[in-house]
């Protein structure tokens, strides 16, 4: 072991070993500027998250709008009366109120299309919804997009997702455990008395 | 008492009031009576550093020393190396581990082995500081309201008188306490006491731990810290560390608290002020190479505050990890590597 050199009790005189404690002033200092860096950090976090999540909350978005865009589409250029040949063409805005006997049955009509295009979109959107939980790790072993809820009626309108980063799989995401068996404890000491 | 299990040697005993545990994987049967003898030394040398180093017997060398603190006066090697390590601790932590707290702790009440924890502890207003037990300037400031006597702490640094050839040290104006050091320079000399042995132990003196080499099985030593916010034995630990060829040391007061006329107290002296630190903090942990310097640190720590903390102990590159008032649990970058688990 290490043995210092004699020498007398001195006390009073100071310190000349170096402080390897800043003082409070700049240890504050240095507090304020962790704590502006941890804010920076926080809202970096915030941006990533919405990096994230927006373009899939925009393509679910733009998914229902394009089915509402579809429905004024279908209400604006159905016709009324269904007769594709009459070489009327109508314009947006300019159907003529169909004749009371034919009401119901072209409201209807509209109806059944609308619901139709909201199925597509309905469907398009759980297609994305499922393409995105495939990047995400899943096994499910389905194919590409397509297997699920085809529609019966024309083509969904097609949505381009934009690329997502990929998730971190299920299995490396730390799943709270119950404590390993410990070989001692460090703590209060119990005391014996 | 000696418990043989198939693939370790496990020894316990009372020691510094507190459980002392030395555990020995056994790879070869062989080696079985070498192990419990080194298991045996080491539980003699944490028995032989308490009768050197405790405050609670007067006939301690640590006590008659501290009689008469101003004079040169022959130690045990032992003493001798404690106010050393204690002179180093003092240096290594900017002074807020000091040693001279005995007077602060006294003045307090705690002049001898309290049940601390198997009882509410309830002292009497206790006496003014022996005269002249203040630092030079005298106590700072007002008085706090019907507190125990306020005293500031020691001015200047802790340098003790030390002659190595003739084993004198003279301490200075003020006693010494241990308390803050003792576990863990027992704990360190344990540990040297079965290396010769092997390297593989596990020396743990009521809760400060060496960990040398692997636990049985060849995995790390696993270290519970403990919950200083739960009740009783209840909740298990707040996290587990995986230890190898470290030590881990805790600063809590979690039992070692009283009210001391009607105010409430506990043993972690701030030197500065002569009380009880009281930073928001529960309890510090600190791993290190050395029970001793994880010991004193997690005192230091303990004592910076949560505010200062991590700023401390980034600056000096320890791995912490605190526990708050409010239970909140925070670890320093370099105490990630050692959690294994961490209670959500």
């Amino acid at each position: 072991m290490h043995h210092t050199a004699s020498r007398h009790a001195d006390e009073g005189t100071a310190d000349t070993t170096g402080p390897v404690v800043p003082p409070d002033d700049l240890l504050a200092a240095g507090d304020r500027r962790a704590q502006a860096r941890t804010l920076a950090q926080r809202t970096e976090a915030r941006q990533r998250t919405r990096r994230r999540i927006l373009p899939a909350a925009l393509a679910g978005a733009s998914v229902l709008a394009l089915a509402g865009a579809a429905d004024r589409f279908v209400a604006g250029t159905v016709p009324a009366v269904p007769a594709a040949t009459t070489g009327v063409t109508p314009t947006a805005g300019a159907a003529s109120p169909a004749p009371s006997t034919g009401t119901s049955a072209a409201t209807l009509n509209r109806i059944s299309q609308t619901l139709a295009a909201d199925r597509r979109a309905i469907t398009a959107l759980a297609q994305a919804q499922a393409a995105l939980a495939r990047s995400a790790g899943g096994d499910s072993g389905g194919g590409t997009g397509g297997d699920h809820g085809s529609s019966s009626g024309g083509a969904p309108p097609s949505v381009s997702l934009p690329s997502l980063p990929a998730l971190p799989s299920a299995s490396s995401l730390s799943v709270p455990a119950a404590a390993p068996t410990t070989h001692a404890t460090t703590g209060a000491s119990v005391v014996v008395p | 008492m000696a418990v043989t299990a198939p693939d370790e040697v496990v020894l316990e005993r009372v020691a510094m009031a507190t459980r002392c545990t030395v555990r020995l994987p056994v790879t070869d049967s062989a080696t079985l009576p070498t192990l419990q003898a080194a298991g045996a030394a080491a539980l003699g040398v944490l028995s032989t550093v308490e009768a050197t180093c405790t405050r609670f017997r007067d006939d301690s060398p640590l006590m008659v020393l501290n009689r008469a603190p101003d004079r040169w006066q022959v130690v045990p090697p032992l003493l001798f190396e404690a106010v050393v390590e204690a002179e180093r601790a003092h240096h290594r932590t900017g002074g807020r581990f000091d040693p001279r707290v005995l007077d602060a702790l006294l003045a307090l009440g705690y002049d001898r082995t309290l049940p601390f924890g198997h009882a509410d502890v309830h002292l009497e207003a206790p006496a003014a500081p022996p005269a002249g037990s203040s630092g030079p300037s005298g106590p700072s400031g007002p008085a706090r309201s019907a507190g125990p006597a306020r005293s500031a702490g020691p001015a200047g640094p802790f340098r003790p008188g030390l002659r190595p050839e003739t084993c004198e040290v003279r301490l200075g104006r003020h006693p010494i306490d241990l308390g803050g050091i003792g576990k863990g320079l027992a704990v360190r000399w344990a540990a040297a006491a079965v290396a010769d042995a092997t390297t593989d132990y596990l020396v743990d003196a009521g809760g400060d731990c060496a960990c040398g080499g692997t636990a049985p099985g060849g995995g790390d030593w696993l270290v519970g810290v403990e919950d200083p916010a739960a009740t009783g034995t209840a909740g298990g630990p707040i996290a587990v560390l995986g230890l190898r060829d470290r030590a881990v040391a805790t600063s809590s007061i979690r039992l070692r608290r009283w009210t001391a006329g009607g105010q409430p107290a506990h043993h972690l002296i701030d030197p500065r002020t002569g009380r009880p630190g009281d930073g928001g903090l529960l309890a510090v942990t600190v791993v290190a190479e050395d029970a001793a310097v994880a010991e004193t640190w997690s005192k230091a720590l303990f004592l910076a505050g949560h505010r200062n903390l991590h700023r401390l102990a980034t600056v000096n590159g320890l791995a912490a990890l605190a526990v708050d008032e409010d239970g909140r649990v925070t670890t320093t970058k370099e105490m990630d590597r050692y959690l294994q688990w961490q209670r959500n």
